[in-house]
C-alpha cells in the first residue's frame, strides 16, 4: 500500500528578489527531509524559532516552491500536479494557524466563514445544502449551530482555533498540518482543543502534522516527534522512544530546558542552562547544525556535517556519536 | 508582617469604560520578603500585568488604582509622580514581555543604559559607560564593550531581554517587577533568562515578583505563588505546597490541564471547562463559579473570603473550611 504521504529529500523556501535582469533566486530554508507518514497518525514537529518548521508544513502543502526534492501525496508527485488539479486535491489536505483569528474574514458569519471551502471543493452543492454542512462541521469542533450566524469578532481564541478546525475538516480532509495551533490560547483552553484534534483523529482517520515549539503538548498529541535545527531534521522516532531518551544533543537541551509544575525537579536544574544561541540560519556553517552550542562538540563536528542515519529500525539520529545499533 | 519589602492591601484597579466601569484587579493584598520571589499565575485577562503597572505608576489613563502598596514603608500609590519617579529610579524597576517597550531603536544600547545612571546617580558618562559594561557582562552578554556600542535592532530577541534586565539591575533595584519575560523567547534561551533572575535573589538579595501563565516557570523560579483568576486570589502559598497539594479547584484544575513532559500519560488532557472571563462588572460570587465542577449555590452568590488554612497558605473557597 502507498503511504499517504512521503518526502523524499525535500528542499525548499523562498524566493528573494534578484537584480533587473536575473530571475528570482529561491533561498532554501528546510534542507533535505524525508519522512513517511500513515493515515491516521500524527507527526510532532518541534524546534526553537526560526527552524523552519512552518515553512516544512506549507512546503507540504505546496504554498511554497519546492527547490529539489519531491512530495508525494498517496503515492503522487504533487509538483506534477497541473494547478486545476491540485486545487481539486487540495481538500484533502488542510492547515490551521497559531492566530486562527487573523485567518477569518471579519465581514462574513461564521457559517459562511466554515463553508466557503465547499464552493471550491464541491461546487455542485446547494447553497443550503453547504449551510448545513457547515453546522455539521461546527458540531464537530464542539460549537452550537447558533454560531453560524455570528461574526469572528465575537469569537474568543479558543472558538476562533474551532472555528478555523470547523473549515479545516469540512472538505473531509485526510491531513491537517497544525501550526502551533495552542500556542496562543490560555492553558485551560490549550487542552481543549488539544483533545478536541485527538477525537477528531479518531472519529475522521485524520493525519495529523502538528507543528508546536512546546514539547510537552506535543507528547501528548503526537505518534511520532521530529526535531529540526535552522532547517534540517536532528532526529526522528517514537513517541515514548524519544521521549524516554532523545538521541541527539540538542533534542536532550530542548527537554532538558522544559520547565515542568514541579518545584523539586525544577530547583535542581537552575544554573544549568546551556550557554549560547542558534547561529542565523541564513549564513550556514558547514558541521553539524548544532556544533556552537552542543556540549559534546568535537573537530570533526565543526568539519562535516552528521547524515541523518537509521540509528535503530525506527529511529533515526544526525550526530557524529549516535552510532547505528547493530 | 513587618519584614516585608512590599506590602500591598485592598489593592484594586478598575477602568473607566464608555459603558461603564471594569474592575480588573478586586481588593488584593499580598506581602513580598527581602530576597524572595513571588509568582502570580493566572490566564490572561486575569489581571497579572495590572497589578505590576500599578504599583509602577504605569497605569492606562482610564485607569486607576486604590488601596494601599507599602514599599520600604512608603505607600506607592499615594506618591507623586516625582516621589515614584525616583523609587523607580533607584530602588524598584520592571521589565516586560516585549523588551522594545523599555528600549529606544535609536540609541546606543551601552548609552540607554548609562543615561539612567547620570541622570539618578549623578555619574559622569565614562564611568557611567563602563558600570553598563560590567552589567551587559553580568547578564552573560558575550563580548559586551563592543555589543555596547550597536543598537538594539542588532541583537536576538534573548540578548534585547538580556539587555533590558541589565537596565533593570543599573539601578540595583531591591525590588524587581518582572511581566512575562520569558514568554516569547525559545525554551533554551528562557532558561537562561530564569538563571539570571534566580541568581539576582540569591546573590543580590533582591525581591522579585514574577508575573506568568506558565506554572513550571514558577516552579523553577519561586518560593511562593499566587494564583489569580477574574482580578482575585484564588490561592497562596509556599511553592512545594501549591504543587504538591492545592487545595482550591482552579488551582486544582489548572495544574491537572497543563501537559507535563515526564508524567504518565493520560488518554486526554484534564480540562476546565468554559472559557476564562474577561472584563464585565464583578460577579457577586466567586469568578470561578461559572466554571467549577465543584461549585455549591453560595458560590454564585457570596464571594468567599481568603482565609488562611495552614502556614503561609491562604485560599478562597466555600468549600474549603479555615484552619483551626
Ligand atoms: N486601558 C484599559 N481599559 C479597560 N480595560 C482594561 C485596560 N487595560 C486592561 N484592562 C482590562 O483589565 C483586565 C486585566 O488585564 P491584565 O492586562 O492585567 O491581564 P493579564 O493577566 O496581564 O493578561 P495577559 O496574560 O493576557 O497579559 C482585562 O480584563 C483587561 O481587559
Ligand atoms: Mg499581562
Amino acid at each position: 500500500m502507498t503511504a499517504l504521504l512521503q518526502l523524499h529529500d525535500l528542499t525548499a523556501g523562498y524566493p528573494v528578489p534578484a537584480g533587473l535582469l536575473s530571475r528570482d533566486r529561491l533561498v532554501p530554508v528546510v534542507h533535505d527531509v524525508s519522512f513517511t507518514l500513515e493515515a491516521g497518525r500524527t507527526l510532532g514537529i518541534v524546534g526553537e524559532s526560526g527552524c523552519g518548521k512552518s515553512t516544512l508544513g506549507r512546503a507540504i502543502l505546496q504554498l511554497i516552491p519546492t527547490i529539489s526534492g519531491k512530495v508525494l501525496w498517496q503515492g503522487q508527485d504533487l509538483a506534477e500536479l497541473a494547478p486545476e488539479a491540485l486545487r481539486r486535491r487540495r481538500s484533502e489536505f488542510q492547515i490551521i494557524f497559531q492566530d486562527a483569528l487573523a485567518a477569518l474574514d471579519p465581514r462574513m458569519t461564521i457559517g459562511r466563514i466554515v463553508g466557503q471551502p465547499l464552493a471550491t471543493f464541491e461546487p455542485h452543492l446547494s447553497r443550503a445544502d453547504r449551510h448545513d454542512r457547515a453546522v455539521e462541521a461546527l458540531r464537530q469542533v464542539g460549537l452550537s449551530a447558533d454560531f453560524a450566524a455570528r461574526y469572528p469578532h465575537e469569537m474568543s481564541g479558543g472558538q476562533a482555533q474551532r472555528v478555523g478546525l470547523a473549515r479545516a475538516i469540512i472538505g473531509r480532509p485526510k491531513l491537517i498540518v497544525c501550526d502551533e495551533p495552542v500556542s496562543a490560547l490560555d492553558v485551560s483552553i490549550q487542552a481543549q482543543v488539544v483533545n478536541l484534534l485527538m477525537d477528531l483523529q479518531e472519529e475522521l482517520g485524520l493525519a495529523l502534522i502538528f507543528i508546536s515549539h512546546n514539547l510537552s503538548v506535543v507528547r501528548h498529541i503526537s505518534h511520532e516527534v521530529m526535531v529540526m535545527c535552522l532547517g534540517r531534521i536532528v532526529e526522528h522516532g517514537p513517541r515514548d522512544d524519544f521521549y524516554a531518551g532523545p538521541l541527539h544533543p540538542y533534542s536532550r537541551a530542548l527537554m532538558d530546558a522544559v520547565p515542568e509544575p514541579d518545584p523539586r525537579r525544577e530547583r535542581g536544574r537552575i544554573g544549568l542552562s546551556l550557554p549560547g544561541e542558534l547561529p542565523s540560519s541564513l549564513d550556514p556553517l558547514p558541521g553539524c547544525v548544532f556544533a556552537s552550542r552542543c556540549p559534546q562538540v568535537e573537530a570533526r563536528c565543526r568539519a562535516d556535517r552528521p547524515d541523518l542515519r537509521d540509528i535503530t529500525p525506527t529511529r533515526r539520529a544526525a550526530c557524529h556519536f549516535v552510532e547505528p545499533l547493530r | 508582617m513587618t519584614d516585608s519589602l512590599l506590602s500591598v492591601r485592598d489593592l484594586s484597579v478598575t477602568f473607566r469604560l464608555p459603558e461603564g466601569e471594569v474592575t480588573a484587579v478586586d481588593r488584593l493584598g499580598f506581602d513580598v520578603a527581602p530576597g524572595e520571589v513571588l509568582g502570580i499565575v493566572g490566564e490572561s485577562g486575569s489581571g497579572k500585568s495590572q497589578i505590576l503597572f500599578s504599583l509602577m505608576g504605569l497605569l492606562a489613563p482610564n485607569g486607576r488604582a486604590s488601596g494601599q502598596a507599602l514599599f520600604a514603608g512608603q505607600d506607592l500609590l499615594a506618591m507623586t509622580d516625582t516621589e515614584l519617579d525616583r523609587v523607580r529610579g533607584v530602588s524598584m524597576a520592571m521589565i516586560f514581555q516585549d523588551p522594545m517597550t523599555s528600549l529606544n531603536p535609536y540609541k546606543r544600547v551601552g548609552d540607554q543604559l548609562a543615561e539612567g545612571l547620570v541622570v539618578h546617580k549623578g555619574l559622569s558618562w565614562r564611568a557611567a559607560r563602563a558600570e553598563a559594561v560590567r552589567m551587559l557582562d553580568r547578564v552573560r552578554i558575550p563580548d559586551a564593550a563592543s555589543r555596547a556600542r550597536r543598537y538594539p535592532h542588532e541583537f536576538s530577541g534573548g540578548m534585547r531581554q538580556r539587555v533590558m534586565i541589565a537596565m533593570a539591575l543599573l539601578v540595583n533595584p531591591r525590588l524587581l517587577l518582572a511581566d512575562e519575560p520569558t514568554t516569547a523567547l525559545d525554551v533554551t534561551i528562557q532558561s537562561q533568562i530564569i538563571d539570571i533572575l534566580a541568581e539576582l535573589a540569591r546573590d543580590m538579595g533582591t525581591s522579585i515578583v514574577f508575573v506568568t501563565h506558565d506554572l513550571g516557570v514558577v516552579a523553577r523560579l519561586c518560593d511562593r505563588v499566587i494564583v489569580l483568576y477574574g482580578g482575585r486570589i484564588m490561592e497562596e502559598a509556599p511553592a512545594d505546597i501549591l504543587f504538591n497539594a492545592p487545595r482550591h479547584p482552579y488551582a486544582k484544575g489548572l495544574l491537572d490541564t497543563t501537559p507535563r513532559i515526564a508524567a504518565p500519560l493520560t488518554r486526554r488532557l484534564d480540562i476546565i471547562p468554559g472559557t476564562p472571563r474577561s472584563g464585565g462588572a464583578m460577579l457577586p460570587g466567586c469568578p470561578f463559579a461559572p466554571r467549577c465542577a465543584s461549585r455549591i449555590a453560595a458560590c454564585e452568590a457570596v464571594q468567599p473570603p481568603l482565609i488562611g488554612i495552614g502556614p503561609a497558605h491562604r485560599t478562597a473557597c466555600h468549600l474549603i473550611g479555615e484552619a483551626p
